[in-house]
């Protein structure tokens, strides 16, 4: 399941996949994992990420019902 | 020796590693249990004790490791359940192949039916009981491993 929430919450900060990998300690391949929906990260990683976007786990890791997280 | 603390990888990396290793596990796991097999067959036991031993040595020691690791923490199977009736089922299969191999080694060796036919069956009896005995020791401390671990700390009762 992509998550487009965390895509669009880094965009609003204008920031690249590896800008934010980089201020989060990882490589720029697990932030793209984790908006394609293709590595469930761990929870200290989902609020590092929170932090560096101003968002809480709920804005950018709550699964709606539909496909996609948007 | 700090330096050798810290990882060069990130989590997703680290998870990644895992599989590759697990996978690596399994392929010289299977590739030393087929060599041995192979080798036996191709040049009889009595020619290949001094080599195959330490092949056969390292195949028990990741045997036992893994057994015992798993058991330790309270994991068995990932599909089958530690019951008599499987693991009893289990080993009778794994007695049946490898008396079967037995088998074909004797008649290879000596040509003789009957022979390879009192092999296989001597094989099977003693392979089974043998088999079923490891298997249900190991699957008996499992449980109890289980049971300690799954045992609630009265602290977080609650």
């Amino acid at each position: 399941m992509k998550n487009l929430k965390l895509k669009l919450a880094r965009m609003e900060k204008d920031m690249s996949q590896t800008e934010l990998a980089k201020r989060v300690g990882v490589t720029r391949q697990t932030i793209g994992m984790v908006e394609a929906g293709d590595y469930n990260p761990t929870l200290k990683l989902c609020i590092q990420i929170c932090r560096e976007l101003d968002k809480t786990l709920n804005d950018l890791f709550w699964e709606d019902n539909n496909d996609e997280m948007v | 020796m700090k330096w050798f603390k810290k990882s060069n990888l990130d989590e997703m990396q680290e998870l990644k590693l895992l599989k590759l290793e697990s996978k690596g596990f399994w392929i010289g796991f299977l590739g030393l249990f087929v060599a041995i097999a192979a080798q036996t067959f191709l040049y009889g036991p009595e020619n290949m004790r001094h080599i195959l031993a330490g092949e056969f040595i390292v195949l028990m020691c990741m045997g036992v490791y893994l057994i015992g690791g798993c058991v330790y923490n309270g994991i068995w199977d990932k599909h089958l359940p530690a019951t008599p009736a499987v693991n009893i089922g289990l080993s009778i299969l794994a007695a049946a192949i490898t008396a079967l191999f037995n088998a074909v080694l004797s008649y290879r060796n000596y040509a003789d039916a009957s022979t390879a036919i009192i092999v296989f069956v001597v094989s099977f009896f003693l392979l089974s009981v043998g088999i079923s005995v490891i298997i249900c020791i190991a699957s008996a401390l499992y449980h109890r491993r289980k049971n300690r671990l799954e045992k609630e700390n009265p602290d977080d009762a609650g």
